[in-house]
């Protein structure tokens, strides 16, 4: 089918059968499954999200977008799309994780977590033993777990259990499990990291076994490092999506969503123009997907307080530091291809919570660090590193507001010298990158996501934008499911 | 009182609400036993008058007990600002905010209807216009309610009881819990004594000495040690109290409830004075709370869980004769100082008594005179008993915390009863 | 659309600006309270008051309804979100019935809206629905104000009702169409409703002048006030069902309890094709329903509210609201049924102290042959979903 215009009028175009908003990842997974299974794709890069290359935050030192470390990805994405050999590669698989105490004390948990244990031995041979039981059967509840947080409606666990494991706060499942309490502050630095609640408060223990249940690599609760970054999967999505014939364009201008008898016909741009499709898929956020582009007037009453709950006050913060020199403490400069982590003492981190929702910045608070330029060449000058910082909790300020920023620049000063005591003094440059509002608990934000991806009625729109994401590493799992949802839909000739 | 070694169910607590449970257990049927944890305290002063199936089963016309009814509520605010009072009813309290604000009138009893509602206790927001299982309460408030007197007059009556500051997931759940629906009260001692003589009627052992260590025998029975060296086994367990049972050190099963108070105490204040407060006995008769704003006891909170007292912090209080008892929601469990933890001394205590009657005189604009004596007494500790606990033991069911802590407790008992 | 279920517990129920008015009438004494106003069961006895509404014509207290102003440029577009109504249809001056639903597709209330001017709107609901309202015009550019307590809505209710407004100076100009215009300096609308069986209009105009345009109705003719127990009979008998007594409102019933348009016996209020209204999606999804809401003629002098229907010895249903019907000399009553039991012979048990069963039969009301025309037209329309013919 060709596209047709009206003389001297808007183009509508016709011929396409789905069209996918967005230039987020999970987008990107969409438009190169429902390519891969025969469909004619559009995407429209519109709206923020664009994967940008590399960035120059200091002179000789460079930053990209994206998360660099895969924790969680969806194999079955990664299989259909065949990204290995779209050039999805692991710089380093099964990364450790160094992490620091409040007393100084450090721990260095193997890349693979079922000999975490013997880690834990050195610091406390009474909880070894305990360690390594709670551990196998976490990670065993979050196998069985993992297809629901991935967006399996069915969830394969007794009720009585998924009620504790679902309502529990981390300080219920885990305070006075272990003798030593830094093994606790581990644990709920690695749970409270994304997360808008404090640990005390309930449903947060949930976050934990999401935690557990992600894999990289083939391996469940590893790390691995990408190759390329961020940017190395986004790339290799666009030449998958390539690939499959997905037409991609740039524009900013869509003006709304076409909806005719209940079902989505296609996308309007502001000049008029027309994109005519039976299937949409939009990896844009909520507010956006339905407010922007469909309007209060034809969602649902009950749906629409869905997209008016309120953003958290709290939020993680990214800052990229330029580490002038060689890191002093042998025990962080040992490898400087792992993942680093400050656990905060339970009063730091209640103090860096109370802070946080007071508008400012506490410190020290948690701090998930890694440096990329450990893992791909050219970021950092010969002999420096250029490290990335995840703080959390910050305040969620937007990043022009001056007091702000330097509150979190100091605390990221502060996280660094307590992952690598003696080396402050090396950071010549600290740029605060990205500021991310924090998640509600995990079971809400599912809750969510179940109402979001299937409660708003309108046939033929598919919903993959960041609330459909579940958990704080990129997993997705929501890009592939309204892919199947929309290929559902398509093949059932347009009925649900 | 035999010495029996075995029984059907043990209740772990001799509060009211364990008394009460042990004795309808029994009366059902169930071979029953009462221990004392010995964090038990009557810093309650007064509690929620049992419901009639309660006093049905128990035949508690038999004992002597009073009860009163607060029918109204009355929050104070910053100083110089007049205070709010709602009466129980609905349409007349309504009628009486309309003063405030004409859409008023009509969004309260909504919100009260809402609220009384048994599906806005498990509503799924999807489909209904109640507040989320996850949602805050702050942010249920923010989406019924513009005035923010009235919000932080609704968290004063409905989550403070709790020791929750607003905006903590799934507080909502504290707005439907019954706080906000009227409530009879009796005094806390007079009612307990008539339950444990209902107790005794009914056959329960209550057993002296205080339990050591709740343990497994095998897998199939408990085993509660006790201070003297007995042991005592049960087929079911249970506790009174969320509250009791985690400052005793037990791992619990509330049933998922997210009203169970996650750090601090909540400190009791009896002021008693030599004459009753110059008020009339219409507005005597309401059930007060004074705070600033949400953000103060947000505030109030904060500085509860790092172990400080705030300088502002809220307090509720009831009038009954020529006393008033007052009641400190965000109070820390253990004071925290340079850096160190350390316990309540008395002088802490009285430091707080005094400032709370002094607190009192200001709103009430001098209506009470100067105290003649003052007891503080400070709550059980959820938060200190966490490390205590023992994994290796399954959890204790306990009755999720609610505004009617007896007739929770006797449902759960009778719940486990039936099962045998 | 009727008043809907009242509630006797209620502690202090308020006058409505007509109460001075109308309690002068009252000769029973009968009081009961409908959403938290004072409403007479019935002022002298229902049975001459239920003679009178539907021979000739009757006052009706209408005050305890609830009334909302919804003024703006985005009124019309926020109102058809939340009801059933066709909004965009109506000129000035004209009224609809129609239907708030929740976002399942389930009767949440009842909703009568009238057009007052270019963006002003006057919505009429059964039972509050103020927080529905507030949440489906967040966002939108209007005011809503609950004028409930501010206006004094006078029914006329009978055949005879145009003729009475008329000679007391208001003048309706039609059948469906409503009006608005001055009669001794108070400035009022008129609209026209329905009571069950019963046509009639409902004159609304401000609180302080309550007294004036009732003396004046008066001095034309001396019509009876009528009060709820006559105006079951008439709803009854029209086949409208009673918001609370017959189905239960859908933001307070649990799953089981909720009920679509068309298990009501109104789909007529709710057509899928109309311009999208709250819970339109969910109705496509629906199946065929389970239960209706029909109404009854019982051969016996009373049906007792929650007597049992039989259908070959098989519970099938219950009734849920009855009167006794002057005309038919029979009892009148809707009863909920299962679907599958309407074409069969149905009974209703015990109808007296003996135990027996009484044959019942389908009655026709106006509502039942409104529903029945609206499912024909959509049969014989083209319809957009593909149909499975």
């Amino acid at each position: 089918m060709s596209d047709f215009r009206r003389r001297g009028g808007p183009k509508i175009e016709g011929g396409v059968d789905a069209v996918v908003l967005g230039a987020s990842a999970d987008a990107l997974a969409a438009a190169a499954l429902l390519a891969r299974a025969g469909l004619h794709v559009v995407l429209i890069e519109t709206g923020g999200g664009r994967f940008h290359d590399k960035a120059e935050f200091a002179p000789g030192y460079f930053a990209a977008d994206g998360d660099p470390i895969a924790a969680a990805l969806d194999q079955e994405v990664i299989d259909a799309l065949d990204l290995y050999r779209r050039g999805l590669s692991f710089a380093r698989r099964r990364l450790e994780t160094f992490v620091r105490f409040s007393d100084g004390a450090a721990l260095v948990l193997p890349g693979d977590p079922e000999i975490g244990h013997e880690a834990v031995a050195a610091m406390s041979e009474a909880d070894a033993d305990r360690y390594a039981g709670f551990i196998d059967a976490e990670r065993k509840t979050a196998r069985a777990m993992a297809a629901w947080f991935s967006g399996d409606a069915t969830l394969d666990l007794s009720p009585d259990v998924y009620i504790e494991k679902s309502t529990a706060s981390l300080d219920d499942m885990l305070a006075g499990r272990f003798e030593d309490a830094r093994i606790f502050d581990y644990l709920r630095a690695e749970a409270a990291l994304g997360a808008a609640a404090r640990p005390s408060e309930p449903f947060t223990y949930l976050a934990l076994l999401r935690r557990m249940a992600g894999d990289a690599a083939g391996l469940q609760g590893g790390l691995a490092a990408i190759e390329g970054g961020g940017r190395g999967l986004v790339n290799a999505l666009r030449r998958a999506g390539q690939a499959g014939g997905v037409a991609i364009r740039q524009t900013d201008r869509v003006k709304s969503v076409i909806v005719e008898f209940d079902r989505v016909a296609g996308v309007e741009f502001d000049d008029g123009g027309q994109i005519r499709a039976p299937v949409i898929v939009s990896g844009l956020s909520a507010r956006e997907t339905f407010l922007d582009f469909i309007g209060r007037a034809r969602l649902d009453i009950e749906f629409a307080r869905t997209l008016d709950e309120p953003v958290a006050r709290v939020a993680g913060a990214r800052v990229n530091l330029a580490v002038n020199g060689p890191l002093a403490d042998p025990n962080a400069a040992a490898a400087l291809d792992r993942r680093f982590l400050y656990a905060p003492s339970p009063f730091e981190l209640d103090r860096a919570f109370r802070l946080a929702g007071e508008g400012s910045c506490g410190a020290p608070l948690i701090a998930e660090m890694t440096f990329p330029s450990a893992f791909e060449a050219g970021l950092a000058p010969q002999g420096c590193a250029a490290a990335s910082l995840h703080l959390h909790p910050v305040a969620l300020r937007p990043l022009s507001d001056e007091p702000w920023r330097a509150e979190v620049e100091a605390a990221a000063r502060v996280a660094f010298g307590r992952l690598a005591p003696g080396s402050a003094s090396l950071i010549t440059a600290l740029e605060v990158a990205a500021v991310d509002a924090a998640a509600p608990p995990t079971a809400a934000a599912i809750e969510r996501r179940a109402r979001l991806t299937g409660a708003s009625g309108l046939e033929g729109y598919f919903f993959c934008g960041p609330e459909a994401q579940i958990g704080g590493p990129l997993s997705l799992a929501a890009g592939r499911r309204a892919s199947e949802g929309a290929m559902r839909y398509f093949r059932h000739g347009g009925i649900d | 009182m035999g010495r029996l070694s075995q029984v059907d169910l043990l209740v772990i607590g001799t509060d009211a609400a364990g008394f009460a449970a042990a004795a309808c257990a029994a009366r059902s049927g169930a071979q029953t036993a009462l221990v004392a944890t010995g964090f038990e305290s009557d810093c309650d002063a007064t509690i929620a008058e049992p419901p009639n199936f309660v006093w049905r089963l128990l035949d508690l016309h038999q004992y002597e007990l009073r009860f009163e009814t607060l029918p109204a509520r009355t929050s104070y605010f910053a100083d110089g600002a007049s205070p709010l009072t709602t009466v129980n009813d609905p349409l007349a309290a309504g009628r009486a905010l309309a003063a405030r604000a004409p859409a008023l009138e009509h969004l309260w009893s909504a919100f009260i209807d809402e609220m009384s509602r048994p599906q806005a206790r498990a509503a799924d927001s999807g489909v209904s216009l109640g507040p989320g299982r996850y949602q805050s309460a702050n942010a249920a408030l923010d989406d019924y309610f513009a005035d923010e007197q009235l919000k932080t007059h609704i968290v004063g009556a409905a989550l403070a009881p709790f020791g929750l500051a607003g905006d903590e997931p799934g507080s909502a759940a504290a707005l439907a819990a019954g706080y906000l629906q009227s409530h009879r009260r009796a005094a806390y001692a007079p009612l307990v004594e008539a339950l444990k003589s209902a107790a005794r009627a009914a056959g329960v052992e209550i057993v002296e000495p205080r339990l050591k260590r709740l343990g497994r025998d095998g897998s199939k029975l408990w085993k509660a040690a006790l201070d003297d060296g007995r042991e005592i086994r049960a087929a079911n367990a249970m506790a009174s109290s969320a509250l009791l049972a985690e400052a005793a050190g037990i791992r619990i099963d509330a049933g998922g409830s997210p009203l169970r108070r996650r750090s601090g105490a909540q400190a009791t204040i009896r002021i008693r004075y030599d004459r009753k407060p110059k008020l009339s006995a219409k507005d005597a008769a309401a059930a007060f709370f004074i705070a600033t704003d949400r953000d103060a006891i947000i505030r109030a909170r904060n500085a509860m869980i790092e172990g400080r007292l705030d300088d502002d912090a809220p307090l509720a209080f009831e009038i009954r004769g020529k006393e008033i008892i007052a009641r400190a929601p965000y109070c820390p469990a253990r004071l925290r100082d340079n850096g160190e933890t350390r316990e309540w001394t008395g002088q802490d205590r009285q430091i707080l008594g005094r400032q709370a009657a002094a607190l009192i005189e200001k709103r009430l604009a001098g209506a009470t005179g100067t105290p003649r004596d003052i007891e503080v007494t400070i709550g059980p500790d959820a938060a200190s008993g966490l490390r205590r606990r023992s994994f290796d033991v399954p959890p204790t069911p306990a009755p999720p915390p609610s505004a009617d802590p007896i007739g929770a407790a006797v449902a759960l008992a009778l719940e486990i009863a039936r099962r045998e | 659309m009727h008043f809907p279920i009242c509630n006797d517990e209620c502690a202090e129920p308020r006058p409505t600006p007509l109460y001075a008015a109308c309690a002068a009438h009252s000769i029973s004494n009968s009081w009961t309270a409908v959403n938290g106003w004072a409403a007479a069961r019935a002022y002298s006895n229902p049975d001459d008051e239920y003679r009178a509404a539907s021979d000739d014509a009757a006052l009706v207290d209408l005050g305890p309804l609830c009334r909302y102003t919804v003024r703006g440029p985005d009124a019309a577009s926020a109102l058809a979100r939340l009801t059933t109504t066709p909004v965009g249809e109506l000129a000035i001056a004209e009224s609809a019935r129609g239907l708030i639903l929740d976002a399942g597709g389930a009767v949440a209330n009842f909703a009568d809206l009238t057009r007052l001017s270019g963006d002003l709107y006057l919505l009429t609901t059964a039972t509050p629905a103020d927080r529905r309202l507030d949440l489906a015009t967040r966002g939108f550019d209007l005011a809503v104000a609950n004028v409930g307590a501010e206006v004094a809505a006078l029914g006329i209710v009978g055949p005879a009702a145009r003729e009475a407004a008329a000679a007391a100076g208001i003048d309706v100009l039609s059948a469906d169409a409503s009006a608005q215009g001055r009669v001794r300096g108070v400035e009022l609308a008129v609209r026209p409703i329905n009571f069950g069986a019963a046509p009639g209009v409902e004159i609304i105009y401000p609180a302080e002048d309550a007294l004036v345009i009732w003396e004046r109705l008066r001095r034309k003719r001396q019509l009876p006030v009528a009060g709820i127990d006559a105006l079951e009979i008439l709803r009854i008998e029209g086949g409208a069902p009673r918001l609370g007594v017959d189905f239960l409102n859908a933001d307070l019933a649990d799953a089981a309890g909720k009920r679509r348009p068309d298990e009501i016996g109104l789909p007529h209020l709710a057509p899928p094709n109309r311009a999208w209204f709250n819970g339109r999606r969910a109705m496509k999804g629906a199946g065929d329903p389970e239960r209706y809401l029909v109404v009854l003629t019982v051969d016996a002098d009373a049906a007792p509210v929650g007597a049992a229907i039989f259908s070959r010895n098989e519970t099938v249903g219950r009734v849920t609201s009855a009167a006794f019907s002057p005309k038919l000399r029979r009892s009148l009553c809707f009863a909920d049924i299962k679907a599958s039991a309407l074409d069969r012979p149905l009974e209703v048990g015990p109808v007296d102290a003996g135990g027996g069963r009484v044959l019942a039969r389908l009655h026709d009301t106006a509502e039942s042959r409104l529903a029945a025309a609206f499912r024909e037209s959509l049969r014989a329309a083209t319809d957009f979903r593909r149909s499975s013919v």
